[in-house]
């Protein structure tokens, strides 16, 4: 499975794909980006290649382009075929409904054990 | 809108010592606990979260810069360079910030959060006007501090 994770923290990226290894999903390959403009160059060119990603992690306050305004441009521009689960330290943010409005399948609060991932996962991409 | 100073519970703390230690264990696998030094570490690695709406302040978290380097060792399990270091110990404030703040009742649980601040360097004074509690924490030999320093919005 191809993933694409979004997150401002490298750090949180890095914990993110060892948390779905150790859920175990099987991963082929592994995009990062650091905001949703990122993610959607992304997403562009890994879909004119044939190679997007079936399942996105993606973070709420980001720089540049928010996980809400990634999840609406991706929408513009019928890339959303993936299932999204946001990921956020906030989970009473009043973001989390309004990304689940804009087209999030679900989300997961930090800090999260690999089977919180792992259930999730589950739930939104029918995987594991 | 005025401000009411609000020194934090014994409890709301305690709180915290509960969130230390969940996301050490959920995310780390490594016991974090309160721990009794005669003074805080030196800080030279911090990152602050703050709160804003329904209450107004913030959460600080200092690092040595070895003790940084072990946290973001422990997140990455494996050598992590300088900008990682940085970023782990903003995560780790994030995260801190944002777990304490759901476990409180509705007059806190709906503030928002900033995102990370880092800073680098000598601590530099309290700056702060409202009442705070500072805690030192331990993991794996590692002190770092958490304080928590907040007035609710009336």
């Amino acid at each position: 499975m191809r993933v694409l994770i979004i997150d401002d923290s490298a750090v949180m990226r890095k914990v993110v794909g060892k948390a779905l290894r150790e859920a175990g999903l099987e991963l082929d390959e592994v995009y990062e980006a650091g905001n949703g403009m990122e993610a959607i160059e992304v997403l562009l060119r890994s879909t004119a290649e044939g190679r997007a990603p079936g399942l996105i992690l993606c973070d709420i306050h980001m720089p540049k382009l928010d996980g809400i305004g990634f999840l609406r441009e991706r929408a513009m521009l019928g890339l959303d075929g993936a299932p999204v689960l946001m990921i956020t330290a906030d989970a009473s943010d009043p973001l989390v409904a309004a990304a689940i409005a804009a087209g999030a399948n679900g989300f997961v609060a930090k800090p999260f054990r690999a089977k919180q991932i792992c259930d999730s996962v589950r739930t939104v991409a029918g995987v594991l | 809108m005025s401000q009411t100073a609000q020194c934090i519970s014994a409890g709301q703390f305690n709180e915290m010592d509960e969130t230390v230690a969940e996301i050490f264990t959920a995310m780390l696998q490594i016991e974090c606990l309160p721990a009794h030094v005669p003074s805080a570490p030196d800080a030279e690695v911090r990152a602050r979260v703050r709160f804003s709406g329904t209450i107004e302040g913030e959460c600080v978290v200092s690092f040595s810069s070895e003790g940084a380097a072990s946290l973001a060792d422990a997140f990455l399990g494996s050598v992590a360079d300088d900008a990682m270091i940085g970023d782990a110990v903003g995560e780790l404030c994030n995260m801190l910030a944002g777990a304490w703040k759901r476990r409180m009742g509705p007059e806190i649980s709906t503030a928002s959060l900033s995102v990370p601040e880092l800073t680098r360097g000598i601590e530099q004074a309290d700056r702060l006007s409202q009442p705070d509690t500072l805690q030192t924490y331990e993991f794996a030999s590692t002190h770092f501090t958490v304080r928590l320093a907040f007035a609710l919005r009336s």
